[in-house]
């Protein structure tokens, strides 16, 4: 069975998403994907915030 | 610095920026913001509505150092502060059921409902499990065929989708033991709920960046078109920040009012598609109530009759006695930014984290335990 | 013995404990004072001494980089190395669960006998106790110890003043981010391990090279945040230190990201933090430096006339934001 993991329209290859939840929501459009400062860590546990995948 | 140098920082990517070049950058923006500022010359106030430029504004220190007559205020951004207080209720009271497994984020777990809270209940005995993707909740499904697996989906349009992904795979799966207890939202109604509030004075909003990854921006434009404010997408840097706090300021000094994207680099115009499809497919839009704030008009998210097989609320209705507010919680006008937490008389003292009272203290995102967390109300250092 | 699971028996003071004690414990600690085996050691010290205890409960068991054992000799050993002391001499009370296995019990016996080897104390007397399964989660240690006051050296908060300077001796987290891990089933990076270490030789360089040092804490539980607010409260001082100084590893950095801590919150096991006179900074951080566990050491901050009993973080972008006492028990069983 195949699960949609994401919600974009072309699957990148190479480029950076945006992960929330575990689901790619956006491919990030920048030449160098902006570094997550880490708000995450003030969250203390919410996975429900998004997180760079590099 | 002049504007134009401002505005050159702004066109370069920060993703890789140095400590230097971010420290420069800021005092840059910095300046501007105290240049234009200084020309307005009134009071002005500028509000965001997500929960993680709450703590992003905190942890850098931001507050600190805009001018006297730039306030940043707080508005609805942390959809669990936001959902109705019997919520918690019902989810305690499915989790206690031996037939229900529960599937949560992690943040959920020490919410308080009117008595308990999901980590009293697990203590309890009740079997409460955390996810990290509402997709993780398949596989508890599969494995537990006899219980009934029940997501707990609260949030707003970031995370909606994901939710009705879940449903939507679940069918496909043919896993009918699979539930949402809903209670999901959308960021645009509630801004006109703000907008129309004769107590609220708002002169632009930082506006969500990843609600706007999925709605794309059109659905902000009545901001601009009706109640004559600005509004800049937001990304979560201290540099994305100060940058769109520049923009709101330049528009206010020009006595424009127009919708921007500070964060172009994740934010397409036309949001995406896809997520709103398959919220479209699952979800419809009703009114909902917003605690602290009151009922607001197609803010909420039901699931469509199609899908009502896998509403737990449908299936297995569930009363709960209704809590009764603590007499002086001011969580309301906090919600709504008319006061900030300080000037509620149970912050700090009867209302803090480990024993809150309020929404606004429950929630890591809650604006109150932002504000508890750096410096519990004061935030001056040698002030 | 023959057994490979603890009993009841072991802990009952006959025959089976003598088995333990001389098949298991006491080769590993082995020195002429505990094998004596009286109830109690005695011991020869000069001057005043130190005297400290610790308890250790932390889960997992073993860890990437090393295990109770190990926190359970060095945790003792640094508490007594930050109020100014030569460790001496430790005592080691084990409680095992029933079924706990007798290869761990030897493996984590083995690690406190290497631990205090490196740290130059010698495991002197102990206790073991069995209790029923499911009353004891596998093995909880005590250990306490002495330790020899170095002469002219006076730590304490009272003796920070305003204008000292603040010393850390290397990279925050690691500890927290290897339990952390290990309880997540994260797939570490291979220079994510614990910290954990003996600081001894760190902190005599320390008070060698910068005699009027005021304070020397290890930032455990509740982290470098927890440490300062309290020297902050009880010095009446304010500290100011900078995010840029911070020193974080990036792998740790990412498991914070992950589970979403912040790491001045975490604890660490193999840090110190040294409050000293700015004419004695430049030496302190020297001698940091060239000690094996002091390598990372940095200059973090400095303490204020401004904001008594206030601790504040100077952000890159340059706010200050003021950095609280961590709230609840933002990892439990850490240590």
């Amino acid at each position: 069975m195949l699960y949609y993991y994401h919600f974009l329209e072309v699957l990148p290859v190479g480029d950076y998403v945006l992960v929330h939840a575990g689901f790619a929501m956006q491919i990030v459009d920048e030449k160098e994907a902006e570094e997550t400062y880490a708000l995450l860590d003030e969250m203390n546990g919410a996975p429900r915030t998004v997180e760079a995948l590099s | 610095m002049t504007a134009a140098k401002a505005r050159a920082h702004a066109s370069a990517a920060d993703g890789k920026l140095t400590r230097k070049e971010e420290r420069e950058a800021a005092q840059a923006l910095v300046a501007e913001i105290r240049r234009l500022a200084a020309e307005i010359e009134r009071p002005l106030r500028y509000m965001e509505v997500c929960g993680t430029h709450t703590v992003s504004i905190f942890r850098a220190g931001i507050r600190q150092l805009l001018p006297e007559n730039v306030a940043l205020v707080s508005g609805p951004g942390c959809p669990v502060c936001v959902t109705a207080d019997d919520y918690m209720d019902k989810a305690i009271a499915y989790a206690h059921r031996d037939d229900v497994i529960l599937a949560t984020f992690g943040d959920m777990l020490k919410v308080p409902g009117s008595q308990s809270s999901l980590a009293e209940a697990k203590a309890e005995g009740a079997d409460i499990r955390i996810v990290y993707s509402p997709l993780d909740t398949l596989a508890i499904a599969r494995e537990n065929p006899e219980k009934k697996v029940i997501f707990l989906a609260v949030g707003f349009e970031t995370t909606a989708p994901t939710a009705a992904a879940l449903v939507l795979a679940a069918e496909q799966a043919g896993l009918q033991n699979v539930y949402l207890l809903s209670a999901q939202k959308l960021v645009p109604p509630a801004l006109r709920a703000l907008l129309t509030d004769p107590e609220v004075r708002v002169d632009g909003f930082l506006l969500p960046g990843h609600v706007s990854v999925v709605t794309g921006l059109d659905v902000f434009q009545f901001v601009a078109d009706e109640f004559h404010t600005p509004g800049v997408v937001t990304g979560f840097t201290p540099v994305a920040i100060l940058r769109s706090l520049v923009r709101l300021l330049q528009q206010t000094a020009k006595g424009e009012a127009r919708i921007e994207n500070e964060y172009e680099s994740v934010v397409q115009t036309a949001g995406s598609p896809a997520a709103r499809r398959t919220l479209a497919e699952v979800y419809e839009t009703v009114d909902a109530p917003w605690r602290g704030i009151g009922v607001i008009p197609q803010s909420g998210l039901r699931m469509k009759a199609a899908h009502a097989a896998h509403d737990i609320e449908r299936l297995l209705p569930m009363d709960v006695p209704v809590g009764n507010n603590h007499p002086g919680c001011r969580c309301g006008e906090v919600l709504r930014g008319i006061v900030t937490p300080r000037e509620c008389p149970l912050f700090g003292k009867a209302c803090i984290p480990t024993h809150a009272i309020g929404p606004c203290m429950v929630s890591v995102e809650g604006v109150c335990a932002a504000w508890y967390k750096y410096g519990q109300g004061r935030f001056e250092f040698g002030k | 013995m023959t057994e490979n699971l603890i009993t009841l028996a072991h802990g009952a003071g006959g025959k089976m404990s003598a088995e333990l004690m001389h098949d298991v414990i006491g080769p590993a600690f082995s020195n002429p004072l505990l094998d004596e085996l009286h109830d109690g050691a005695k011991l020869s010290t000069s001057g005043r001494l130190a005297f400290t205890t610790d308890s250790y409960v932390v889960r997992p068991l073993f860890f990437a980089g090393g295990n109770i054992g190990k926190l359970a000799v060095c945790g003792t050993v640094n508490d007594l190395a930050m109020t100014g002391a030569v460790p001496r001499y430790l005592s080691c009370g084990l409680i095992l669960e029933e079924g706990f296995p007798v290869d761990d019990l030897r493996r984590i016996a083995q690690t406190m006998h290497d631990m205090a080897a490196e740290a130059g104390v010698e495991i002197v007397t102990g206790d073991t106790k069995v209790v029923e399964r499911g009353k004891a989660d596998g093995i909880f240690i005590n250990t306490a110890g002495v330790g020899e006051l170095i002469d002219g050296v006076d730590i304490s908060p009272k003796n920070v003043r305003p204008g000292m300077k603040v010393l850390l001796s290397g990279c925050l987290g690691d500890h927290a981010a290897a339990i952390l891990a290990g309880r997540h089933g994260l797939e570490l990076p291979p220079d994510i391990t614990t910290d954990c270490a003996p600081l001894a030789s760190l902190t005599q360089a320390v008070l060698q090279a910068a005699p009027h040092t005021a304070v020397l804490r290890d930032p455990t539980r509740g982290g470098v945040a927890a440490v300062l607010n309290e020297i902050a409260e009880a010095s009446g001082v304010g500290i100011l230190i900078d995010e840029d100084a911070v020193p974080v590893r990036d792998a740790v950095r990412g498991v914070c990201d992950i589970l979403g801590f912040d790491p001045l919150y975490l604890a660490n096991e193999g840090k110190c933090i040294a409050f000293v006179p700015e004419d004695e900074a430049d030496a302190a951080l020297a001698a940091m430096k060239s000690d094996p566990h002091g390598k990372d050491a940095v200059l973090l901050g400095e303490t204020t006339v401004a904001a008594p009993g206030q601790v504040g973080l100077r952000t890159t972008i340059g706010g200050i934001r003021i950095v609280d006492m961590p709230v609840g028990n933002l990892v439990p069983r850490i240590c």
